[in-house]
């Protein structure tokens, strides 16, 4: 017997993807605006379909379970997607490709996120992986005689399907030495389960773009389309690591567990807060940020510790907000004639628009972690988690690298700020999905920062 | 009769995965590059059935089902970006798709 209920929000998903791809057979360019506003409404209605399931539940043979913790984190994918979707049509039509398809391609990779959250099988969370993952390469290479875009989906895809690679390897593995696809707790520590744990890990490391898996990240991000780039790096991330939060339970006790999550969270945090420095492209610099923060998440997986992932969990939530919110910012300067991401292109922006490099400056201080901004809290209880875990060095070492982040912002907020600009451009105009989308980015952002227990208190195990 | 040893299963799909993957990074061409993405993914297909019948169970064949359409799915998006980087900049090697570095 299927219980429809714990399906509701995929359902409306799913339904609504099948409207607009119906609608989209109908209709020209010109309904582009109307067909990506609506498709911004979707995932709105599967928020409040949210309301109404009754939790736990499993279904679909057991392969499919809901929690308070998967409704969470579906309620805050569904909220990043709508709000993506809300501030997207403007910069596609300042480019002259108003593609239709892309009101329900995202609306798939969506969808297959939020089965993701809910899986209790290898075959499902492989399933939900692929299904959000080719939505994404598509999305990230849809853009008219652009050819970085194409690149990036080229790449995107082989290194994507490397991974897809080693998760079938790793699950293939984990059926051969456990003998069943259901995640379970698994004593039996030999080699096979060992290299299991191992590719399985490492198919996710990929996927959250981790030292030495990141190499699609910098080339994606750059490339993609700037609106799909706040898409890429915010939805995944955040139901990646509510699934990684979940898989905590099974895996961590395997003794390799805790090294090899630490020396990928080292990795990663050096490794990208010092390439970060080189690089000239704003776009770029986001992308080495996204590389650094995902080390910082990894040290809230190194042991399973209600407290540690809690406060990765709140940490998560809100930096997408505020990557969301610096992407969209991005996104509206790059309608403007000849704007290329290249910092000397920031240079005297305050003086053109000052709203927009406010805006910029606050998700910035932000991701730094300055105290009045929402992640200066996930910082310092990561932080205090692992210092009570009595894992110090680990706790110094996000200190120290964290530290050193604050120095590649600052430059662009300089250059935005404080320098003579030489060219001039046409003024960017702000779409309303765009206004939209930032300010509530921003207002969230200091909302959380201010009272983090609205959010805190949500996140129950 | 003699039955094969899941070991030999394990060989036969880690050699052809390996395979895969370093077609994968030395290959020039594409669409070649592709083809070994592909390689890599049937790989799995032969460990899962070897493993099915070592366990007498069939999930794992259900799971090559599944991994044989996704590369399908994926072969699919990964012509057409080829023909559309064709289009654009008449180019079909690896070697010459490196605009964005660092």
């Amino acid at each position: 017997m299927v219980n429809w209920n714990a399906l509701l929000p995929e359902l409306v998903l799913s339904l609504g993807a099948l409207t607009l791809f119906i609608l989209e057979l109908f209709s020209s360019r010109r309904h582009f605006r109307l067909l990506v506003l609506l498709s911004a409404f979707v995932p709105l209605l599967a928020f409040l379909s949210l309301l109404f399931v009754e939790y736990p539940a499993r279904t679909f043979f057991n392969t499919f379970e809901v929690n308070g913790l998967s409704l969470l984190a579906k309620a805050l994918l569904y909220l990043l997607t709508s709000l993506v979707l809300f501030s997207l049509y403007d910069y596609y039509e300042a480019k002259g490709s108003p593609y239709t398809e892309l009101s329900y391609l995202s609306l798939l990779s969506t969808l297959g996120l939020s089965i993701l959250l809910s899986s209790t099988n290898l075959i499902s969370l492989f399933l939900a992986l692929e299904l959000s993952s080719i939505g994404m390469y598509v999305l990230v290479s849809v853009l008219k005689e652009d050819y970085p875009s194409k690149e990036a989906g080229f790449k995107y895809l082989i290194i994507g399907s490397a991974g897809t690679g080693m998760f079938a390897l790793g699950s293939a593995f984990y059926y051969a030495s456990v003998g069943s696809f259901y995640l379970k707790e698994y004593r039996d520590e030999n080699t096979l389960f060992s290299l299991a744990l191992f590719l399985i890990l490492s198919a996710l490391a990929l996927k959250v773009s981790a030292v030495p898996y990141h190499f699609w990240t910098p080339d994606a991000y750059e490339g993609a389309p700037t609106p799909i780039t706040g898409y890429l790096a915010t939805a995944p991330k955040l139901a990646l690591y509510f699934l990684l939060v979940n898989l905590i339970n099974y895996f961590s006790h395997a003794k390799q567990w805790f090294i090899l999550v630490s020396v990928l969270s080292i990795l990663s945090m050096f490794y990208a807060n010092f390439t970060a420095y080189a690089q000239r492209s704003v776009k770029r610099l986001l992308a080495y940020s996204s590389i650094a923060h995902a080390g910082y998440f990894l040290l809230g997986l190194t042991v399973a510790k209600p407290e540690l992932q809690k406060a990765l969990l709140f940490y998560v939530s809100v930096y997408s907000l505020a990557t969301l919110g610096s992407f969209v910012v991005l996104s509206a300067l790059e309608k403007r004639e000849g704007f290329t991401h290249h910092i000397l292109d920031y240079r005297g922006l305050f003086k053109e628009h000052p709203v927009l490099s406010v805006s910029l400056a606050l998700f910035f201080f932000a991701l730094i972690g300055i105290p009045p901004m929402a992640l200066f809290v996930g910082k310092l209880t990561l932080f205090m988690g692992l210092v009570n875990a009595t894992l110090l060095p680990l706790a110094l070492a996000f200190a120290v690298a964290s530290l050193i982040s604050a120095g590649y912002y600052l430059r662009v907020l300089v250059a935005v700020f404080l320098e003579e600009g030489e060219r001039k451009y046409t003024p960017a105009k702000v779409s309303g999905g765009e206004a939209f989308t930032v300010l509530l980015c921003s207002l969230l952002v200091l909302l959380l920062g201010l009272f983090p227990n609205l959010l805190y208190d949500l996140i129950k195990f | 009769m003699k039955t094969i040893p899941l070991e030999a299963y394990l060989i036969v799909s880690i050699v052809l995965f390996g395979l895969g993957v370093f077609g994968m990074i030395v290959r020039r061409n594409l669409v070649t590059v592709l083809m070994s993405m592909e390689l890599a993914l049937n790989a799995v297909n032969v460990l899962f059935v070897g493993a099915d019948s070592h366990l007498s169970l069939v999930d794992g064949q259900i799971f090559a089902l599944f991994i044989i359409a996704l590369a399908a799915a994926e072969a699919a998006v990964g012509l057409g970006i080829i023909i559309a980087i064709f289009r654009l900049r008449k180019v079909d090697s690896t070697d010459e798709i490196t605009d964005m570095r660092g």
